[in-house]
């Protein structure tokens, strides 16, 4: 147990890719505990064989193609017809195309690489501060995970063994609420009427097309929910399908998808998913070794310890993946420990999709937390900023959208409302 | 020197255009799929299963192409140190660790296919070799790539370029 934090971390400062660290530390500790190597290649494949992951790559994949179809653009387009010529007109009409993009995206990264340079520079344009522009845009993609379809869910729901459709269906209300909780941001940051009013001009006559071709793209998500709803087809099938369907509108509808285009959104999905389910691969090594090191008799004094206040554990687990989120991204970190805590967490009486919808929530704010978070180095570059101006505007989304953890955390309704209510 | 740029490069585009194929045979499969037992009414076995195994050769093979692409996670906290040096052989030291793991998983990937490899899947009947040899080709594949990276890292002289996609 020691042997293999120690080794983690080392590994992990040291700036080895996560996936590696995991798989050769779990390595070391099978070593040092006097195990066979061979356990980590029959871990690997027990962790890779689960049908449930196929649908990431077909989520990551369809939302690829959608965003070289030119799905985007017009996306953004809609967004700002919907939101009108008011003051900091664009800000919001720049969280709505994040809800709206969240739709067919499974990552927040996919959300600020296909809105970011858009949005950030374009608004500069407007008139606002180019930091202001990429904190709204920041902030507004954690949304991209948490609303479905989503990247994370599915490997959450493989390793910790919960149906990913419920997860699917308890993030909405979540992503909605970020996405308020952005928008008031925006508001307040207004009140004194000095945010440039957007100066989006739109022909009548494009209006109906606009509409069409958002409904087209929003059909997406809705027919993923609602076909494994009904229970027509699995959530990898429906991956599959939407692949098909993105394949479609690209190359007949929009007619901007080429096939050359069409092989390097392949080839770069699969690049992606070839690292995240290696890392899956090696937390499942990792997995056996705490297995092994007995972290069961661990929790059951947590449980003793906590027992009487639920959500006070809750409040710990999120300050706990909110300091990981500090230093690296802590999604592995939540694939490695969902397993562990999802037992503690039922012993509670806390429900499984309350405190999942909890932790992807938080374990998303640490791709937008400085100094590491992903996001922020994106946008940074997009909008050729530094960390400090931006964290200087993003601190108070941040805030806003930690304050929405918080009201999860004590609301499980928010959570598990939706699932319960559509899956009885 | 220039001849192992050119093999790690050309390894690396293998592994990248092979697991976009991958990708997309997956996709065909999983379609395949609905379509037989909502159209034919007579859903193919055998599909589950390859997709299954599909994905375990996109995940092995692909760790070369993502290793050279740079699409692997992670903590970069050396990121803002300026001395050239530091940079070129904290990345070759780096890269040796991960010759390390391929080096992990061809060789226990080799053992575990000579144990295993003769069982046979439960609805295609195909020998587990065909599967678990992923790592062992994937594992070569991630070998050569990172050769290809230390030598670039330690020589920069020598010509090679690391990093965008074909």
């Amino acid at each position: 147990m020691i042997a293999i934090a120690i080794a983690l971390t080392v590994l992990l400062v040291a700036g080895l890719p996560v996936a590696y660290s995991f798989a050769l530390a779990g390595s070391f500790a099978l070593w040092y505990g006097g195990e066979q190597q061979l356990n980590v290649i029959s871990r690997m494949f027990s962790g890779l064989d689960t049908f449930v992951l196929m649908a990431a790559p077909f989520y990551i994949f369809a939302g690829e193609l959608m965003n070289r179809g030119g799905i985007s653009e017009r996306l953004i387009h809609l967004a700002q017809i919907m939101v009108g010529r008011i003051r900091g007109g664009t800000a919001y009409a720049a969280i709505l195309a994040s809800v709206m993009f969240s739709g067919i995206s499974g990552t927040a990264v996919a959300d600020i690489a296909a809105l970011g340079n858009i949005f950030i520079n374009g608004m500069a344009k407007e008139g606002y501060s180019k930091s202001f522009a990429a904190a709204v845009t920041v902030a507004a993609s954690v949304i991209g995970p948490i609303i479905p379809p989503s990247v994370i869910m599915v490997l959450y729901a493989a390793v910790a063994n919960i149906s990913v459709l419920d997860l699917f269906i308890g993030g909405i209300v979540p992503g909605l609420l970020l996405g308020v909780a952005c928008s008031l941001v925006v508001f307040w940051r207004g009140r004194r009427g000095d945010m440039p009013i957007s100066t989006i001009v739109v022909k009548k006559a494009e209006v109906p097309r606009l509409v069409r071709d958002g409904l087209l793209v929003l059909s997406l998500p809705g027919f993923i929910v609602l076909g494994t709803m009904s229970g027509a087809f699995t959530p990898t099938e429906a991956g599959g399908i939407a692949v098909v369907y993105a394949a479609f509108l690209g190359t007949f509808v929009f007619k901007s998808l080429t096939f050359p285009g069409f092989m390097k959104a392949a080839r770069s999905s699969a690049r992606l998913t070839a690292g995240l389910f290696l890392l899956i691969a090696a937390v499942e090594v990792v997995n056996y070794v705490l297995i092994l090191a007995g972290v069961g008799e661990g929790t059951a004094v947590i449980v003793s310890f906590f027992k009487e206040y639920p959500n006070t554990f809750l409040l710990v687990c999120v300050v706990a993946f909110l300091v990981i989120g500090l230093a690296l991204d802590a999604g592995p970190a939540l694939l490695l420990l969902a397993p562990v805590l999802l037992p503690i967490t039922r012993s509670m009486g806390i429900d499984d999709i309350h405190f999942s919808m909890v932790m992807i929530v938080s374990v998303t704010l640490g791709l937008i937390s400085p100094p590491v978070g992903i996001c922020l180095f994106v946008a940074c570059k997009i909008g050729n900023i530094t960390m400090r101006m931006l964290w200087s505007e993003l601190a108070l989304f941040f805030y806003a959208e930690i304050a929405v953890i918080v009201v999860m955390v004590y609301f499980p309704v928010l959570s598990n409302g939706l699932p319960r209510l559509l899956r009885g | 020197m220039k001849l192992i740029h050119r093999i790690g490069r050309f390894v690396g585009n293998v592994s990248d255009h092979l697991v976009g194929w991958l990708l997309l045979l997956s996709v065909l499969l999983n379609v395949a799929q609905v379509f037989t037992r909502y159209a034919l009414n007579d859903p193919l076995f055998w599909t589950e299963e390859m997709v299954r195994y599909t994905t375990v050769w996109m995940t092995f093979v692909g760790a070369a192409a993502a290793s050279l692409y740079g699409d692997h996670m992670d903590m970069n906290l050396f990121l803002d140190v300026k001395n050239a040096r530091f940079q070129a052989w904290h990345q070759a030291f780096l890269q040796l660790i991960v010759l390390g793991f391929s080096v992990l998983i061809v060789w226990q990937g080799t053992l575990f296919c000579m144990l295993n490899g003769m069982q046979t899947a439960p609805a295609t009947g195909l020998p587990m070799v065909y599967v678990y040899g992923a790592t062992v080709v994937g594992g070569v594949m991630l070998a050569i790539v990172t050769i290809h990276k230390i030598v670039a890292a330690l020589c920069p002289e020598s010509g090679a370029v690391v990093g965008t996609p074909a």
